[in-house]
């Protein structure tokens, strides 16, 4: 038993080293914050949204559309103060437009002049459903299901209350309009705007975060193995300055990393592709990169891959092997994993401050979300991420450098009088 | 003969432990110098802060004219250091890697004869052609030696070149450095082997504790102490600590 317990001693402190215990902690702790912020998007979306009714049958009898609002106010129950009457014309978009923006309403039934009186003639009647601003992530589409179930519900209510008329299945026929970056589109429901931005919204977060995560891993690899073999004191002590090194493990892995990145890109291209056929295409919403918005986002993705390189090299300096390196992956993975996860499931704009601030500061968040932010038009979004990106890829690449003119590369840091000191790179390099 | 390396009142400090306590020794063009001392002695530390990997605390280095302070760049031209169990880069092939080495120092057809020149030291046959992960520690240690010898160093800095090798290895290796010396290249060498050092070093200085306690030729020390063999100079000079 002696045995077995030193035996079990030694494994534990081999694989509880502070490296990993921290990085676990940091994950769960991010975790648990991604949790409450997917939470409370998921809280939101339970409740049923506050719609806007306008009665536009009037013309005659108005009984369907009292089928129709009776049947709304049973599915709210306790909650019907959330179907509000709106004063607009029912067929003045500009009106209910404006009219939505100004009471916070993202819903709006608006019912046609002779709704009544064509359901009573053996027709449809209709209904205009307007949709406020598609919000981008994978939960911008929920509303529209809710509003979809409605619709279906006061059909099969009034179908079943039409007296003396032919039998109909689906005497209410909807037509969706929706706001998406500025313009109405008819026809078309935040769902199927959804779709179009799929490949954006998670497939470009999915990308980002594997090509960080692969190199990531690669470049602190790399690095453990150089110090287990001493490659790399024998590269340090050769006539090549310490820049070119650093610049050179840098630009191999970077474009190592863009590589892969293009394979993965093409596959998940046509994964994506093949998985949203027949909804509507991002040129049908006037959505399309330009060569230079294309460059925009090849210097974007270059930048956070140089920033993850550049984050990596620091935590391989502090590697002594291989083994240690394995550790070391985790923090960069859960670095690339927190805006993945968030910009899917989310949009950015409606997070509160604080995590749009944490967000902001992940370097990776911004190639995540760069492709929607340059077709939505959101120019400050995109030059503030262009400019912190190269800010910081400059000053991590800025502190390696540093790293590998001082001790730390092979000694780790060291303890002076109780305390271990990383600033000792700014007071103790050469050339 | 010149003086291929000076090392004056040179000493190390990491964080509260003094690693190297004002060391001073010389190193004469074309002499095999032998750094000896127990482990832990600073004798690594005093060879990676003469192959510039790592700052001094204080005092000075100079080699081949260049000084530490002023011109790392310049001491990387003229030595080539070897550290104890280093490897190699496992997915290449011993011939590559020394390709990939010598494209750091020349260019051209002048590269081709630096590869040459390794090949013909590492003496590692076919086997030149296979990859270094396949490597035997007896054939990884003659490439590298091959590695650090084929630019044509003024100094050749090795720590421990022989540890763990066969008899017919360490053989070899010694005979490389021996005639590596005789064409006029400074060799630093540690080592805990005590014959290796007696049968190779012109002179040697013993280590202890960050402190340099003794230096002469294995002759003078082996009459100093009144013994046969440097082994026994060397705990003499440790018992006496």
């Amino acid at each position: 038993m002696n045995h077995l317990w030193n035996l079990i001693r030694k494994e534990l402190k081999e694989l509880l080293t502070p490296a990993s215990v921290i990085s676990i902690i940091v994950v769960a702790v991010v975790f648990a914050s991604m949790g409450g912020m997917i939470g409370s998007e998921t809280e939101k979306l339970e409740e049923l949204p506050t719609i806007g009714v306008i009665n536009g049958d009037d013309d005659g009898s108005s009984d369907y559309y009292d089928v129709a609002y009776d049947y709304m106010q049973g599915i709210y129950g306790s909650s019907s103060d959330r179907i509000i009457g709106f004063s607009s014309d029912f067929d003045d978009v500009d009106s209910i437009l404006k009219e939505m923006d100004e009471r916070g309403v993202y819903i709006v039934l608006a019912f046609d002049a002779d709704y009544s009186n064509d359901i009573a003639a053996g027709g449809q009647g209709i209904i205009n459903v307007y949709w406020g601003e598609v919000r981008t992530g994978a939960f911008g589409a929920v509303s529209t299901y809710i509003v979809d179930s409605l619709i279906s519900g006061i059909n099969t209510e009034t179908a079943a209350g039409i007296v003396g008329g032919e039998e109909k299945l689906f005497p209410v026929h909807s037509n969706n309009f929706t706001m998406f970056n500025g313009k109405i589109y008819e026809k078309t429901t935040p769902s199927d705007i959804s779709s179009a931005l799929q490949s954006q919204s998670i497939l470009m977060p999915i990308l980002i975060m594997i090509i960080i995560t692969m190199i990531g891993g690669m470049i602190i690899s790399s690095m453990g193995n150089e110090k287990e073999n001493k490659t790399l004191e024998t590269l340090l002590t050769l006539p090549v300055k310490r820049t070119t090194i650093v610049s050179g493990k840098l630009i191999g892995s970077a474009i190592a990393g863009l590589i892969f990145g293009i394979v993965y890109l093409v596959g998940m291209y046509f994964y994506t592709n093949s998985m949203s056929s027949g909804s509507l295409s991002l040129s049908s919403l006037g959505l399309t990169l330009s060569i230079t918005d294309w460059g925009i986002v090849a210097v974007v993705i270059f930048l956070a891959i140089l920033s993850a390189l550049g984050i990596c090299m620091i935590l391989g300096a502090f590697v002594k092997n291989y083994k240690a390196a394995q550790t070391l992956t985790l923090p960069i993975s859960v670095l690339a994993m927190i805006p993945m996860f968030v910009t899917m499931f989310t949009d950015f704009s409606t997070l509160p401050a604080v995590f749009q601030v944490i967000l902001f500061a992940i370097p990776f968040t911004h190639p995540m979300m760069i492709m929607n932010n340059i077709m939505l038009g959101n120019t400050l979004m995109i030059w503030a991420g262009l400019g912190y990106l190269l800010l910081f890829s400059m000053v991590t690449i800025y502190i390696t450098v540093r790293i590998y003119r001082s001790d730390i590369l092979l000694t780790g840091l060291v303890r002076k009088k109780g305390k271990k000191s990383i600033f000792s790179i700014f007071s103790r390099a050469r050339d | 003969m010149a003086d291929a390396l000076v090392v004056r009142d040179l000493s190390k400090r990491y964080g509260d432990h003094l690693a190297v306590d004002n060391v001073s020794f010389s190193v004469k063009e074309g002499e095999i110098f032998g750094l000896i001392g127990p482990n832990g002695a600073g004798k690594t530390t005093t060879l990676r802060i003469i192959s510039t990997l790592l700052t001094m605390t204080s005092g000075s280095v100079s080699v081949c004219g260049n000084d530490m302070r002023t011109d790392a760049d310049g001491i990387r031209k003229c030595i080539s250091y070897l550290p104890e169990d280093a490897g190699a880069y496992k997915d290449l092939t011993g011939r590559s890697y020394l390709n990939f080495m010598a494209g750091f120092f020349t260019g051209g057809s002048d590269t081709e004869k630096m590869v040459a020149k390794g090949i013909g030291i590492a003496n590692l046959g076919e086997r030149i052609d296979s990859k270094v992960s396949t490597y035997s520690k007896g054939m990884m240690r003659r490439l590298l030696i091959a590695r650090a010898i084929m630019p044509g160093p003024k100094l050749a800095i090795l720590d421990e070149i022989t540890s763990g090798l066969d008899v017919m290895n360490a053989f070899e290796i010694r005979d490389v450095v021996r005639n590596i010396a005789k064409d006029g290249v400074s060799v630093l060498l540690s080592s805990h082997n005590m014959f290796e050092v007696d049968q190779l070093c012109d002179r040697i200085a013993m280590i202890d504790n960050g402190k340099m306690i003794l230096e002469g030729t294995p002759s003078e020390l082996k009459e100093r102490f009144g013994v046969d063999t440097v082994e026994e100079v060397f705990i003499r000079a440790a018992v006496k600590r």
